[in-house]
């Protein structure tokens, strides 16, 4: 009998302490559709008008999304899931001066749910700009023996305007955080909305005029200007950087310093120097990527100036923060489309991400070219224009081969490796 | 300690490690049981068949034992979705009843080692139809399980106490071990651990009634993981009716913990010739889904609430004795999803927990009568005839956006045994069993109006499902037993079993099920 007892008394005080799930279940209520509005406020100096304002709203985890061109400030949209979404808003907006500016605004991992189902977003200018990405390899390739070959990454900045650009002086920053990641950064001193936060910062060489673009003209920056198919390298690498215009030189001896320009390097972790790694490999899951140019007469140090250091909490190594209004472009890459909800950098910048899904698969990103009515567009003198609202989910193709100067766009004149 | 307590806890503990190998202590001069013997017993032992061990002592009270090793093979395409095609499951069990006299013992354990083949979709945990709809899939490549389970089962009670009286406590101890072997790979343990104390009163000569409570703590732990990190398979994350995120690479960690708490009512009233027990249960289930340990996500919860009505009766003729049961029991679920929040603030980093709210519910009801006739001859039964029928109706729901899954089935089985006396030495018997079964799918639809309709959850492995359960079949099964006393003027009776079962339909994407199984054991 006194055994009885004491095992129910046992069950008793076992279900005692842990009952705190029937209270919630209890609570749970039936999901109902939500009516969520929007208010905007758009940013832009002189503002005279916006146009095409397109409203989106992606749950990519659960696979909603709702969309809705607005004429107003205000809007709402019927009938959304409970979720966690990413709201957007994108559109054109001019100054009192005529200059053209995408306006974008998010709100990122936005819960939207019963009770809390309102989002104010500021939206904020960035002019259409004549330097872009063109493409992106950052996944390196698969040798023949071992997992892993990364050296044969590059970037490509393209001159999509109708005007010679000079890429001297512009900036080529890799973004914090590295990788994309749903845990955010906590910055000591608070999230300055203003800005991007560089990682490492690298700068084109030039006096001013030194590295023109002609329209149609494109520049690669490789991370070692070899060509990687050569059997001492990767015999699988998809490309041959041997003649890329410029090369991240790591300034060591581990590797050959290649016949392609050297990129100055500006910033890492609070100082100039490149450091000890032993060369500039940028995630192979998909760095994000911005160049920028600061305005002229502005002094933007961020080895000498605090101002613009910044570092998380608990943490010491510092990220230059890049102010969005000197950036030309942005494109943030990530693993695979199921990181679409860890999106890291402002969407300003890019309202949208890339991916290629794999790592050491040879693959990059390319940017789309404008199409209409079945005819690639291309400017008087034949340059290619490229594909560019400011939303790299939009304006790249994903998981392509990668070829440097794709569709033949133009070698600079001051190419010297051919 | 008392000294008599220190003996009970030592009975206990052989009991539990040696299954029944002590009753045959207490085993009476005859012949021992044969297998319809032993079946017959168990079989009109109605207490058992409830949730209230204190009504051991309003059943018959005979000891007996059991031993046995079995070896089961299935295979063929007639399955459900998340079954292997082929099941090939060896297995040791043994149960027993002693009577002891101020207390009667009852326990059961049971050793499955199963090697799973070609079985698809499931990723993620032991059971897939344990009625938790929230775990992990593959993209449905075949892939080999090798599964471990141990199964515990006690009942002690008492005899009549103070005139009227009874208690009894029943437990459950349950560890089942998965691991699948192709990526995405899975190491998944479950556990759960039941405890049922109850008691009954007669206030009459004629009628006992009966209550028991019921505490079950149940967790499933699993660990998805990769061999091969060069390739990074999609899996999906089931959320109910196909819907699903999906994922690439390794997987997830998921812990699952729940509890149920219940209750079952029992009223007994008996007359010379004929029984009657019904019996009414209801509990409550709660489990919490949680992704990792080490930053835990509460990710959804399922409530679970079960009704259930039985009703037994039996009724001993000159030459035949009739027995009726008629069961009903209502399962209803609902699929809880949380929103959570990476909180990347300081002082609280974690998941933040910001609402949540029922997004599916799942409803099942049993309806099912069976009536048995049989010849009873000495301690064990001629013949017997079994003929049940039995209503099943699923009715699961997505809620926003409305999905829908349903189905209707009604099944009738037919069962015949005849026990021959082979010789009139060594308790000698031959049983024999034919038997027929017959499913008619009534009604069914699955309808998926979410998002991400081309996942292979929506497309491949609900229909796949569904084609299942809205598939008519016929079936035959049979078993031939032999057993015999292994020693004159003992009362170890051994035996041999080898059964057959085989499911045919004529559905478009099925064929057959067949499944033979060798058993060789000891009563005593």
């Amino acid at each position: 009998m006194k055994n009885i007892i004491y095992g129910l008394f046992v069950a008793i005080a076992l279900g005692t302490v842990s009952c705190t799930g029937f209270d919630e279940a209890a609570k749970s209520e039936k999901v109902t559709p939500l009516q969520v509005s929007v208010n905007l406020t758009v940013s832009v100096e002189k503002l005279a008008s916006v146009k095409n304002l397109t409203l989106k709203l992606d749950n990519y985890t659960d696979g909603y999304h709702y969309s809705k061109k607005l004429n107003d400030t205000q809007a709402s949209i019927d009938g959304v899931v409970p979720g966690i979404y990413t709201v957007s808003v994108s559109g054109t907006a001019y100054d009192a001066d005529g200059a053209e500016f995408y306006v974008n605004g998010n709100a990122v991992n936005k819960a939207l749910y019963a009770g809390v189902a309102s989002v104010q977003i500021t939206m904020r200018g960035l002019k259409v700009s004549p330097l872009v990405f063109k493409e992106i390899y950052f996944a390196g390739s698969k040798p023949l023996k071992g997992t892993s070959y990364f050296r044969d990454q590059f970037y490509e900045v393209y001159n999509n305007s109708a005007e010679v650009q000079y890429l001297d002086g512009v900036y080529f920053a890799q973004l914090a955080p590295n990788v994309a990641t749903r845990k955010l950064p906590v910055w000591d001193g608070g999230l300055d909305e203003n800005v991007c936060y560089g990682e490492r910062v690298w700068r084109f060489p030039g006096t001013g005029t030194e590295y023109p673009l002609q329209p149609g003209e494109s520049a690669v920056i490789a991370q070692f200007a070899a060509n990687h198919k050569q059997e001492i390298y990767n015999p699988n690498s998809p490309v041959d950087c041997s003649h890329a215009e410029f090369e991240f030189f790591p300034f060591n001896n581990r590797l050959p310093d290649m016949p392609a320009i050297n990129m100055e390097h500006v910033f890492y972790d609070g100082k100039s120097a490149f450091g000890k790694i032993p060369q500039f490999l940028t995630s192979v899951f998909g760095g994000a990527f911005a160049i920028f140019k600061v305005p002229a007469g502005v002094d933007w140090d961020p080895v000498k100036n605090t101002a613009f250091q910044a570092h998380e909490v608990n943490k010491k190594d510092l990220k230059a923060k890049i102010p969005l209004q000197y950036v030309l472009d942005a494109v943030e890459c990530i693993n695979n489309e199921t990181y679409a909800d860890a999106k890291r950098i402002p969407a300003a910048i890019d309202a949208g991400m890339t991916w290629v899904g794999s790592t050491y698969c040879g693959l990059g990103v390319v940017r789309k070219l404008m199409i209409e009515n079945g005819d690639t567009l291309k400017r008087e003198n034949g340059a290619l224009i490229f594909q560019d609202t400011n939303n790299s989910t939009d304006d790249f193709e994903r998981g392509v081969v990668p070829v440097l100067h794709r569709y033949h766009t133009g070698v600079p004149s001051w190419n010297k490796t051919y | 300690m008392k000294k008599s307590n220190i003996r009970f806890y030592q009975f206990i503990m052989l009991f539990l490690a040696f299954g029944s190998g002590t009753a045959t202590m207490a085993q009476t001069a005859d012949e021992g049981l044969s297998v319809a013997g032993q079946s017959l017993l168990k079989g009109q032992r109605l207490w058992l068949q409830t949730g209230n061990a204190a009504g051991t002592a309003h059943d018959n009270t005979r000891n007996y034992s059991r031993l046995q090793v079995n070896y089961d093979v299935q295979s063929g395409d007639f399955h459900r979705v998340y079954t292997g095609k082929t099941v090939r499951d060896a297995n040791i069990y043994t149960e027993g009843f002693v009577n002891l006299g101020k207390a009667y013992v009852w326990g059961e354990f049971k050793f499955t080692h199963e090697n799973v083949g070609n079985a698809r979709f499931n990723a993620s945990i032991n059971d897939p139809y344990r009625g938790q709809p929230y775990f992990v899939v593959d993209s449905g490549v075949q892939s080999k399980w090798r599964n471990q389970n141990y199964h515990l089962r006690f009942r002690a009670a008492t005899p009549v106490l103070f005139r009227s009286w009874t208690f009894g406590l029943e437990g459950t101890y349950k560890a089942q071990l998965a691991a699948k072997q192709r990526d995405p790979r899975v190491d998944a343990r479950f556990f759960m651990l039941q405890l049922m104390p109850g008691v009954t009163y007669s206030p009459t000569y004629n009628d006992v009634i009966g209550v028991n409570l019921r505490y079950a703590s149940v967790k499933e732990e699993s660990n998805m993981e990769l061999e091969n990190y060069q390739v990074k398979p999609h899996y999906f994350e089931l959320y109910g009716l196909g819907t699903a995120h999906r994922g690439i690479g390794t997987g997830r960690e998921t812990n699952y913990f729940g509890n149920r708490w219940g209750f079952g009512l029992q009223y007994e009233h008996h007359m010379k010739g004929w029984k009657l027990l019904a019996e009414l249960t209801a509990d409550k289930y709660v489990e919490n889904n949680e992704i990792s340990f080490t930053t835990p996500k509460k990710d959804s919860q399922l409530e679970e609430k079960n009704l259930g009505a039985n009703i037994q009766a039996m009724l001993w003729g000159r030459s035949l004795t009739h027995q009726v049961r008629i069961g009903f029991n209502r399962r209803a679920v609902n699929g809880i999803m949380y929103l959570s929040q990476n909180d990347n603030t300081q002082e609280k980093a974690g998941w933040k927990v910001l609402h949540q709210d029922i997004r599916s519910t799942y409803k099942t009801t049993d309806l099912s009568a069976a009536y048995t006739l049989l010849r009873p001859r000495d301690t064990e039964y001629s013949w017997r005839s079994d003929l049940s029928v039995a209503y099943q109706k699923l009715d699961d729901k997505y809620l926003l956006p409305l999905s829908v899954k349903n189905s209707e089935n009604i099944y009738l089985r037919l069962n015949l045994e005849r026990n021959i006396i082979v010789g009139r030495s060594m308790n000698r018997r031959l049983l024999l069993a034919v038997g027929g079964m017959w499913k008619d799918a009534l009604r069914g639809e699955y309808r998926y109006t979410g998002a991400n309709a081309n996942l292979v959850t929506v497309r491949e492995m609900e229909p796949l499902d569904q084609a299942y359960l809205t598939a008519d079949a016929w079936g035959a099964n049979g078993a031939i037993t032999y057993s015999q006393l292994l020693k004159s003027q003992s009362k170890v009776n051994g035996f041999a079993q080898l059964a057959f079962d085989y499911a045919h339909t004529n559905a478009a994407m099925f064929n057959h099920r067949s499944r033979v199984n060798v058993t060789l054991g000891v009563n005593f």
